[in-house]
């Protein structure tokens, strides 16, 4: 789950590193102006979008939050708007904590060149440091930053507090990445992190019950997918497949690509596969309702029973009263189960892999 | 003889009161893999299938040698059990739970590395060495004893590759799979070496996929290796930005995408299928 800006500040703040005096509009921060109004939205790359202004004073805020409550980020409404204290800039560093695929540990990157997209910092001009989970941030890390971001005298003590504040705040709320650009050095020498932006872990949600899960945008395919316990991918082609199991999802994708076939839907069905067929035949429905030209089932199963998808189909099939052809290629226990199920539905039960993706490209162009 | 398990080992099942536990551990029994007992905290003395349960692991070890462990339990509880099997000493541990907490799997990779335990997952489908010992889900049916080494990310499409080895007639030597979840304790780079100095094993097949940048570490590798590999990557007809079903199949920046992977592991040597089903053959070829 992202945070917006001022949900991450206050999980900054509460870590011990400062943050600009701030509120939410239409309340007002403390200290004249002038002040910067910020849209609060989950996308980013705000100021290339419009998404902050600045406002010298509280009427100009009021005009500048009323037109960025209006905006939309690639579609996402403007949920709220931030108003925060302008920093007077003397620098502009970058500090991120995020949890490292590669290293399986998190990695601290941070360069003196903020500001600007990490991704376009040269290599040499960017500091990788590696973080035992075991150990934490400890302040000789601290230190080794410091220096190498070329923060000297109290600035180097700041920065070791605000990077042992960064890594307090991605340990404790458990987040995939916690990033701060800019990390601003102000002409009176303060370290302020003037954005931030947080990702949290939703495998470790309950361990954090105080966090309440933002509601999903949209009430699309996916997100009625995922209440159903599987992983639905919907997409621009006419074709739909059924998977158990993400692999063998994108294998059967790439195989009906490589055949010409686009892709409506894709279905990784996961866990769900061991539970009723109630909720399999839900999710067969959800397929159908997307008006597929063609359906493909494909499971290979090593414990669960092909019956079980087989009655998830059938039934699906019945409720939704579907003209839709389907091909089904089921391997595993329960074959012969399955077979009883679907036969008097008119649906063979296909065994290769390579002959059921040929049916249903023959059968999605209307063979 | 195969990697990472073996019929020297001794297995247990941390979890195996509950119900996945009690039918991994009624299979294995069914299929002689040298399982030894289960742990369970709060269930020591019971019996499962007629195998004793233990409190803790270190009882386990201390009592009947165990070395190597399927860990089946909620995610909540998944760090815990992995830890204390680090803690015990066992040398192979599979965590077969999902969605367990990332700081939770970070912290498990980091013990696994100072005390030398081999972890694979989360969200592992395991690892097998036919006819000798299944720590996995993989069904012993439907594998053949043989000398090809499987490394998968993916459980589904290892069973795919599977059936296409064996009617070809290539039995496998060892079968693991890397685990679905975002962040994953053992990678190809750290299996590959261990088949390559397998006497048993003669050629790997190496089944990546979109997202993560594994494979490319894989291909660096591969490129110092005698034996010959086959590598496939999934989700190359994958639309940039979407999440393919596993949390990490998905191309968020250019290294992640399946055209670079492909060129890493053909500059490194290695034959890439550009379908599932051209692995096996490919595989029958290079031999």
């Amino acid at each position: 789950m992202r945070l917006y800006e001022h949900e991450g500040k206050t999980l900054l703040a509460d870590h011990g590193v400062a943050v600009p005096r701030g509120a939410l509009w239409p309340g007002m921060p403390d200290g004249p102006g002038p002040f910067v109004v910020k849209a609060q939205v989950l996308a980013g790359k705000r100021g290339r979008r419009g998404l902050i202004k600045s406002a010298p004073d509280r009427a100009a805020c009021g005009r500048e939050a009323d037109a960025l409550l209006a905006m939309r980020a690639d579609g996402e409404p403007v949920a709220a708007v931030y108003v925060e204290e302008r920093l007077d800039v003397a620098r502009e560093l970058y500090l991120a904590v995020l949890a490292d695929r590669q290293r399986r540990a998190p990695l601290v990157l941070a360069t003196a060149r903020g500001g600007m997209d990490v991704e376009e910092v040269p290599d040499e001009d960017l500091i990788r440091l590696p973080v035992d989970p075991l150990l934490g941030l400890r302040p000789f890390a601290g230190r080794y930053l410091a220096s190498r971001l070329g923060c000297g005298g109290d600035l180097a003590g700041q920065l070791t507090g605000v990077a042992a504040g960064v890594y307090g705040a991605f340990a404790e709320a458990e987040a995939e990445l916690v990033e701060v650009n800019p990390l601003v050095v102000t002409r009176d020498g303060r370290l302020v992190a003037a954005d931030a932006k947080v990702v949290l872990d939703d495998n470790a949600a309950f361990r954090h019950p105080e966090r309440t899960a933002r509601p999903d945008a949209g009430a699309g395919f996916e997100q009625r997918c995922a209440a159903l316990g599987v992983v639905g991918v919907e997409m621009e082609g006419s074709i739909a497949i059924i998977v158990s199991g993400a692999g063998l999802m994108m294998a059967t994708a790439d195989l009906l690509a490589a055949g010409g076939g686009r892709l409506r839907a894709a279905i990784d069905l996961g866990g769900a596969v061991f539970q009723d067929p109630a909720r399999l035949e839900q999710v067969v429905r959800e397929v159908l309702r997307l008006r597929p030209s063609a359906v493909l089932v494909n499971a290979f199963f090593q414990l669960a029973s092909c019956e079980l998808l087989a009655r998830g189909v059938a039934g699906a099939l019945r409720a939704e009263d579907s003209k839709t052809p389907i091909v089904v290629r089921l391997r595993g226990r329960g074959m012969a189960e399955a077979r009883a199920v679907l036969e008097p539905l008119g649906l063979p039960l296909r065994e290769d892999l390579e002959d059921a993706c040929r049916e249903v490209l023959a059968r999605g162009r209307g063979a | 003889m195969g990697i990472l398990i073996g019929a020297h080992d001794r297995v247990i099942i941390q979890g195996i009161t509950g119900g996945s536990g009690r039918t991994t551990a009624e299979r294995m029994l069914e299929h002689r893999t040298p399982i030894v007992g289960g742990a369970t905290p709060g269930k020591g003395g019971q019996r499962v299938a007629g195998l004793p349960v233990f409190d803790s692991v270190r009882q386990i070890v201390d009592e009947l040698g165990a070395t190597a462990s399927f860990i089946t339990v909620p995610p909540a509880f998944t760090r815990d059990a992995c830890l204390e099997a680090i803690d015990a000493g066992l040398r192979t541990v599979v965590v077969y739970t999902e969605r367990v907490p990332l700081h939770d799997t970070m912290q498990i990779c980091a013990c696994a590395r100072g005390r030398g335990t081999l972890v694979l997952g989360p969200n592992s489908a395991g690892c097998v060495t036919p006819g000798a010992a299944n720590l996995s889900d993989l069904n012993d049916a439907n594998l053949r004893p043989g000398r090809i080494g499987i490394v998968s990310k993916s459980g589904t499409l290892t069973y795919e590759v599977i059936d296409g080895l064996n009617r070809l007639g290539l039995g496998q030597s060892t079968v693991v799979c890397l685990g679905g979840d975002p962040l994953i304790a053992t990678h190809f780079a750290d299996v590959l070496p261990l088949f390559d100095a397998d006497a048993e094993t003669d050629a790997v097949i190496l089944i990546g996929e979109i997202g993560g940048t594994a494979e490319l570490a894989a291909a660096a590798v591969a490129r110092q290796m005698t034996k010959p590999v086959v590598a496939y990557v999934a989700g190359r007809s994958a639309p940039a930005g979407k999440r393919m079903g596993h949390a990490g199949a998905i191309i968020e920046r250019g290294q992640e995408a399946a055209a670079v992977k492909i060129e890493a592991f053909r500059e490194a040597g290695v034959r890439v299928a550009d379908l599932v089903t051209e692995v096996a053959p490919l595989v029958a070829a290079s031999l």
